[in-house]
């Protein structure tokens, strides 16, 4: 069955077969040579999808999609330039700094780059910035802004594997600010270097009044993670909260999205969540005939008897998974490589919360590798410049990620640390 | 003429599935919002919301996992295809789609034997039957084949092409 499975899958995929559907042609295929009674894909599907976690993943999309107007990422801007602009190389922090308080309010990387990237872009040219490497620093914060709670590839993984979706949340809190920091700290060596500008320091006054204007916009980040670390409710509570927050702020205060285009919205935002849904919903029905074929019970076996078995492990897992970052989709990724992956992982006596966080990480950086990095490709969108231009000045961003990836993996402090001191892990 | 009506029959049909998909993502964000301000605000915690938010929540992901199909966006790997001459590229096309058909026609078919073999089993809060859940299986299979269908028919008939979308 596995084999069928493997190599129509594999077959479809490489024609350019939306791959959601590669990976359902060859489980039904699979069903069929293996003689399983056919009902069992929609059975999956069905049972797969009826899980009240998922129920995250489109309200996170409704939730960015209200929040992802101008007037919000204009704030939000705003404030990240009166905190961090007087730095050298000024506005490549902003950028830094902007991200993680975007991300801290919507669950999708795509939005968190296209929502800074569109205003930071055009500002940093305007600036003299080269634009290759403003779109560089775009790219590398997305991929960065993954992490930073709330996150919509953890909402999937955590749904998949059982693993609490608020304890994903925490345990990503760390690793994505002190990657932030750590991309801050390289864009500062680059602007010394370089002798990049800085901006105005802005007075206190001017610092209040940012901190005031964006502070309705920021505080539903708080809302968030507070709600879900004193337990007030689930991540996917958070996530209607965060959706009537949204509608709350954009339309009745800001005035920013009109009542006419709320269908718009809203149907943008089940098709897009449609579209991740029904991988995952699919990917019941693959994850069945893997079980079923007890690969990963093989595979567990196999690594165990490697030397250095966990360590070799994790590696390879890293190294797996950025392969697959750099041609897929982060949710897709966590489809097809969990139901595998995960059961090896757990038997290796890997923390869920741990392997989730840097398989997460892993995804992130996919995010901002060539051919495929969605953070790539909108900033080279927004850029005007091919993606290939941006390559250059991305590379140190990117082995610094990798670096710091790999001490996430083999310290499980960084991502443990919230999870154990607020949720008893 | 017969090419126009297919597609005006693909897109009506994705009309009517957007604005319900639209509905049900609305409802059920009142719905899950309403569980928490049931709980806390007026302490009568609701028994029932979860189940019929989830509920709620496969229609309307299924649905617009029809409209993303409508519209091309589910994602794939095109890294090879653009390889492929133009002519090859339009056959490989046709062949695969043949191999979705065939898995929405697995989905349609299984899916409505499901539903029909869930009929007399009620759900655990609201007491009515799973099938009504279930359905939207082989409904969404359904939508999903005529919009692929039609799709097909178009590459296939070259009168079709040439008639300006």
């Amino acid at each position: 069955m596995a084999i069928v499975l493997f190599s129509i899958f594999f077959i479809l995929l490489i024609l350019g077969t939306p791959i959601v559907f590669a990976i359902g042609v060859g489980t039904a295929a699979a069903l069929l040579v293996g003689g399983v009674p056919l009902e069992v894909l929609s059975q999956k599907v069905f049972s797969g999808l009826s899980h009240f976690p998922y129920l995250a993943v489109p309200l996170f999309v409704l939730a960015g999609m209200l929040m992802e107007t101008g007037g919000i990422s204009k704030r939000i801007v705003e404030l990240a330039n009166a905190l961090v602009g007087h730095i050298r190389g000024g506005m490549g922090m902003v950028v830094m700094v902007a991200t993680i308080f975007f991300s801290d309010i919507s669950g999708s990387s795509a939005a968190d780059t296209a929502a800074v990237g569109s205003i930071m872009i055009p500002a940093m040219k305007k600036r003299g910035y080269a634009p290759n490497f403003a779109a560089a620093l775009v790219t590398s914060a997305g991929g960065m802004g993954v992490l930073i709670p709330p996150c919509l590839t953890m909402v999937v993984f955590g749904s998949l594997t059982n693993t609490s979706v608020g304890a994903l949340f925490l345990a990503g809190f760390v690793p994505g600010i002190s990657m932030g920091i750590l991309l801050m700290i390289l864009t500062y060596i680059i602007a010394r270097k370089k002798n990049f500008p800085r901006e105005e320091r802005a007075n206190f006054r001017k610092l209040l009044g940012a901190a005031k204007r964006s502070f309705l916009s920021l505080f539903m980040g708080a809302i968030i993670l507070g709600g879900i670390i004193l337990g007030i409710f689930t991540a996917t509570e958070a996530a209607a909260v965060a959706v009537i927050y949204g509608f709350f702020l954009s339309v009745i205060l800001y005035r920013e999205i009109k009542i006419a285009q709320l269908p718009k919205i809203l149907w943008d935002a089940a098709t897009v969540s449609g579209i991740v849904m029904l991988v995952v919903g699919i990917s019941y029905g693959f994850g069945w005939v893997i079980a079923k074929e007890g690969i990963p019970t093989k595979l567990a076996e196999f690594m165990s008897n490697l030397p250095g078995g966990k360590w070799v492990f994790l590696f390879a897992v890293n190294i797996l998974l950025l392969i697959m970052g750099m041609f897929f989709d982060a949710s897709l990724s966590v489809v097809i490589l969990a139901p595998i992956l995960f059961p090896v992982a757990v038997k290796m006596g890997i923390h869920p919360v741990h392997f989730g966080t840097f398989v997460v990480m892993n995804l992130g950086i996919g995010f901002t590798t060539p051919p495929y990095g969605l953070s790539l490709f909108i900033a080279s969108g927004i850029a005007r410049i091919p993606m290939s231009s941006i390559i250059k000045p991305l590379l140190p961003y990117i082995l610094t990620m990798i670096g710091f990836l790999l001490v996430v993996t083999y310290v499980p402090w960084f991502s443990m640390v919230l999870p154990r001191l607020f949720m008893g892990y | 003429m017969e090419a126009r009506l297919l597609e005006r029959i693909s897109k009506r049909l994705n009309e009517v599935v957007k604005h319900l998909a639209a509905f049900l993502l609305a409802a059920m964000t009142i719905l899950v919002f309403s569980q928490v301000l049931f709980r806390y605000l007026l302490e009568v915690p609701l028994d029932w919301s979860e189940e019929l938010s989830t509920f709620t929540f496969v229609w309307m992901a299924l649905l617009g996992a029809s409209v993303g199909l409508k519209r091309n966006e589910h994602p794939r790997l095109d890294l090879f295809f653009n390889f492929f001459p133009k002519g090859m590229q339009k056959i490989v096309t046709v062949l695969c789609n043949f191999a979705i058909l065939f898995m929405l026609m697995v989905l349609f078919v299984y899916g409505w034997k499901l539903t029909v073999s869930m009929k007399s089993q009620l759900t655990a809060a609201l007491q009515y039957s799973v099938s009504f859940v279930y359905v939207v299986l082989p409904i969404s299979a359904a939508i999903m084949f005529i919009h692929l269908a039609i799709q097909t028919i178009f590459l296939l008939d070259k009168k079709a092409q040439e008639t300006p979308k």
